[in-house]
């Protein structure tokens, strides 16, 4: 007997300096190889673009440390990228680096996902959920979730950079 | 002639959670005393809980007392033992389970209500999260709440 697959069931799951991230597979267009990426210093903290999405614009490219902020330096390890979907039709897919990008269907793999401790919630913090898999504690974000705090980094750092020039 | 106070004797812990912060809470609100165990940091979270571990299949936050009641984070240093506390946010609500840093291990004690004083002036940072406070060995002890101590930071 086949078991269905649940949409909801299935996640991307990102590794990044360490981090363990785990993004509901409907929220990410698509997964990328850093080939295809143009580099380029940005004003807005992205490290580059990415045009191959048929959108007719480029969408930027961010790299996240382990503790979620923005890095402008590529790391060594970074071999791929997602696209997020934008959370409004006018805007563009938002892409975040990773070192290792696989899907994971949560239900099959026996993983259970319990809410992020109360009294760790910020304002700050995309994470919503945790689970434990092959180990470790693994953090799980929305992609609006992930593409609004990238949004919220990306005004921090014009704004800091506008202050220093 | 005066009525004498009635003796009453509560059972409870001490809690050391070091640079001299010391609190109380009662003997069943403490369910376990970790020695060894692997702590995961949680990107983004509040500087005094920015730590999770396992326990019995849930994944607990690690309260840091010093660096919540200090309010900046403490780098902790040398070995600490880890405390699970068990706590209700209502009387018929469910239990929860919640971890903290601890300098010792918790030392049991019994509290005499006659010992029950005011929270002095200078343990003011302890009053969000304090229900009462006695006289230890002449040392103010705050009995703390842990639904207080537990509430996200955005109700506290």
């Amino acid at each position: 007997m086949f078991k269905s697959i649940q949409t909801a069931d299935l996640y991307v799951q990102l590794v990044f300096d360490g981090l363990n991230l785990f993004i509901p597979q409907q929220d990410v267009l698509s997964v990328e190889i850093m080939a295809d990426l143009e580099y380029a210093q940005t004003s807005m903290g992205a490290i580059g673009w990415f045009g191959q999405h048929g959108h007719g614009q480029n969408s930027p490219v961010f790299c996240l440390s382990e503790d979620l902020l923005l890095l402008t330096e590529l790391p060594r390890n970074r071999e791929f990228f997602i696209l997020l979907k934008p959370c409004h039709e006018d805007e563009l897919p938002v892409g975040i680096t990773c070192d290792q990008v696989e899907d994971l269907n949560v239900r099959y793999e026996h993983l259970y996902l319990q809410d992020l401790p109360s009294v760790m919630h910020t304002k700050a913090n995309p994470v919503s959920k945790l689970l434990i898999y092959k180990e470790q504690v693994a953090c799980v974000c929305t992609g609006a979730d992930l593409v609004q705090h990238v949004i919220q980094l990306t005004e921090e750092f014009t704004n800091a950079s506008e202050s220093m020039s | 002639m005066a009525e004498q106070e009635e003796l009453k004797l509560n059972r409870a812990w001490l809690l050391d959670f070091g640079r001299g912060l010391q609190a109380a809470v009662g003997i069943h609100e403490m369910s376990h005393v970790l020695l060894e165990t692997r702590l995961y940091e949680i990107p983004r979270a509040p500087y005094y809980c920015t730590e999770v571990l396992v326990f019995e299949g849930m994944i607990l936050p690690v309260m840091d007392v010093i660096s919540l009641i200090e309010q900046q984070r403490i780098v902790r240093e040398g070995h600490d033992v880890i405390g699970i506390a068990v706590y209700q946010e209502a009387i018929t609500g469910n239990l929860n389970y919640a971890a903290m840093h601890l300098a010792t291990m918790p030392a049991p004690l019994f509290v005499d209500n006659r010992d029950a004083c005011e929270l002095p002036k200078y343990l003011d940072y302890w009053r969000p999260y304090t229900l009462s406070c006695f006289m230890n060995e002449g040392r103010a002890i705050p009995i703390i709440d842990f639904t207080q101590l537990f509430m996200p930071e955005d109700l506290k």
